[in-house]
């Protein structure tokens, strides 16, 4: 017991002995968990990474109905959809495919950048006379575009998993050609992958390197004693609340809380 | 009349075995009461006094050694303390758990750490203290499941607390210290949660081998038939005999994940790895399904192991009935339907009968 207690320990030692990444995040990345069921007996406090992954669509009026799906899909390169070797697909097969894999994640990049001008663009063009529409369904239309642009700006995540592949070191080469000619902290963690909804459908293939994001390995980060004092006592206040926490990403891709305030 | 011989007998002996010994020594007092009040059993006084001076030597050794029950009453009341004794254990470890998620996070990092670091070793130490000043093992055994459980909150705690990455590894740890634990205190439930520990952490790495996160290796059954195979086999290589019910629980518990995972197959065949037709696939499940249940039923007769030979039953009768599903639930009349389910379970009661009467022929000539 004592020896895997004590392997146990050396690896968060380990993990913590030096910084990967520094995440300087906020209430529009971490969230408090919600606390139903036996939740409401845990007196220990956790938040929650929010993340999401780029849009792949032109923002389009229908672009609220895909909201859900394309938050977790991603279109890789075919080296790195390769490297997952999903299995080929066969009729009437179970087919989730669920895999270990890792992401790249960026916190206030070019992707974040990109979802701001989509919905600028967006907004831009709801502004324009639009005959096809009555004036209801413009003013609906218009009203929806400013909502889109005021969450970007103000309470969108700004976390972004922009690329998979199974072997982080295939991430290693994106993290550093992006890391030399944009802005924003990116970091390599490990996660949950599984092949994209249609790979296996009859219907043509549109997105053949498409695969979905099911979880980060850890999304949910403990708040140690001295830090929770920080945090809103209900769950539903915190979008209320302006906080800011430290996430660092230590040796072995794991993260911890090291401040909040 | 020599008395040092029960000595050495009861010391072989587990439980199981002590106990069909002492109902054998008094069915054979009933009896010869009987017989000696017709006549039939004269037996001079020294005779009847030395067997039965030799048979108090021998279950007072065999209550004090292994604390089997002498009588019908406390029988009752022994069956009464275990299913108490379960329910204990497993309201104790739920108030563990529970009382250690109300309170921890008042706690700082290093008391969270001292505290689940401690309470498997200190259960442990209470359990092993139990073990030597109360006969019956009960309370020690209601230690021990305290231990395992506090060992399971020591290691999903850390992980917890540190943000570490799930790994199926966790299985492997609460797997050794549940085998350690029911050996060491002879706990059959403890057994019993650390050869599923073992098949989740040995599915797990078939999973991964095979290309799945190891979260799902559920949702692939083939991933235990490998596995439920070699504990079966193990109380064959490695004797139980020093545990009273710890074989029947390795080829029973083996054999309910073997069946439900040919089962799932044998109706869901598209979840399979075999490169062949869903049809085939199902069909050869289904085969397997009815021939290992058949060869279950007739190992379970050949041992004279009753609970198996049950396992194989059941088993057996959900593959038929549920094929019967497959091939009448629509196409027939369910009044129909149920006449030929109540046929067929006719049918194998009287197959029962026969095999019955059989056995009954074959004992008298034996």
């Amino acid at each position: 017991m004592l020896l895997v207690n004590s392997v146990i320990l050396s690896k968060v030692l380990i993990n913590r002995s030096s910084t990967l990444a520094e995440l300087p995040l906020t209430e529009r990345e971490l969230s408090l968990p919600h606390r139903y069921g036996f939740a409401k007996e845990d007196s220990g406090k956790r938040l929650r990474l929010q993340w999401t992954t780029p849009n792949q669509q032109p923002p389009a009026d229908e672009w609220r109905y895909h909201y859900r799906h394309t938050n977790r899909s991603l279109v890789l390169s075919e080296q790195h959809f390769a490297s997952f070797q999903f299995r080929s697909c066969q009729p009437e097969r179970y087919r989730r495919q669920q895999q270990a894999g890792w992401v790249l994640l960026e916190f206030n990049g070019p992707a974040y950048q990109q979802l701001l001008v989509q919905a600028e663009h967006y907004y831009g063009l709801a502004q324009q006379p639009q005959p096809e529409l009555t004036a209801d369904a413009l003013r609906e239309k218009q009203q929806w575009a400013a909502e889109q642009l005021q969450a970007a700006k103000d309470s969108a995540t700004r976390l972004f998993v922009i690329d998979a592949a199974a072997n982080p070191a295939l991430l290693q080469g994106v993290l550093a050609a992006r890391s030399a000619t944009a802005n924003g902290t990116l970091v390599i963690v490990p996660a949950e992958i599984q092949a994209g909804y249609s790979r296996c459908s009859k219907t043509e293939q549109v997105r053949p390197t498409e695969i979905i994001v099911n979880r980060l390995a850890v999304e949910s980060l403990y708040v140690p004693k001295y830090l929770a004092s920080a945090l809103p006592q209900r769950s539903n206040n915190i979008a209320n609340e302006a906080f800011q926490a430290t996430i660092r990403y230590g040796k072995l891709h794991e993260p911890w809380i090291s401040s909040l305030q | 009349m020599d008395e040092s011989k029960p000595v050495t007998t009861s010391t072989l002996l587990n439980k199981t075995q002590a106990q069909a010994r002492a109902d054998q020594v008094l069915a054979f007092r009933a009896e010869q009461k009987i017989l000696t009040e017709q006549g039939l059993l004269p037996l001079s006084d020294d005779d009847a006094a030395n067997i039965r001076t030799y048979h108090d030597g021998l279950l007072q050794q065999l209550q004090q050694g292994l604390n089997i029950d002498l009588n019908d009453n406390a029988r009752h009341l022994s069956l009464g303390m275990q299913i108490v004794s379960f329910l204990g254990a497993t309201a104790l470890a739920a108030s563990l758990f529970f009382l250690f998620y109300q309170y921890w996070g008042y706690f700082a990092t290093a008391s969270q750490v001292t505290l689940l670091v401690t309470a498997p070793l200190l259960s442990l130490a209470l359990a092993l203290w139990l073990q030597r000043v109360d006969g019956s093992g009960y309370y020690a055994k209601l230690a021990a499941l305290v231990s395992f459980v506090a060992w399971v909150l020591n290691i999903v705690m850390l992980g917890s607390i540190f943000n570490i990455t799930p790994s199926p590894n966790a299985f492997a740890v609460f797997a050794c210290y549940g085998f350690m634990l029911a050996y060491m205190l002879h706990v059959r439930l403890l057994l019993a949660a650390a050869i599923l520990c073992s098949f989740m952490f040995i599915g797990a790495q078939f999973g991964s081998w095979m290309g799945s996160y190891w979260v799902y290796a559920g949702e692939y059954p083939e991933h235990f038939l490998l596995t439920s195979l070699l504990f079966f086999a193990l109380p064959l290589k490695l004797s139980q005999q020093r545990y009273d019910g710890f074989a029947n629980l390795y080829q029973i518990l083996s054999s309910i994940v073997f069946f439900i995972a040919v089962l799932i197959l044998a109706n869901w065949g598209r979840v399979s790895y075999l490169p062949w037709s869903v049809e085939l696939v199902e069909g050869v499940y289904q085969l397997l399904g009815f021939a290992a249940s058949a060869l279950l039923v007739l190992y379970g007769i050949r041992t004279h192991a009753a609970k198996l030979m049950l396992t194989g039953n059941v088993f057996f009768a959900l593959f038929l009935y549920t094929k019967f599903f497959d091939w009448w639930w629509d196409w027939l009349p369910k009044y129909l339907f149920f006449l030929l389910v109540g046929l067929t379970a006719i049918l194998a009661l009287t197959m029962f009968n026969r095999f019955r009467a059989a056995q009954h022929a074959g004992g008298q000539h034996g």
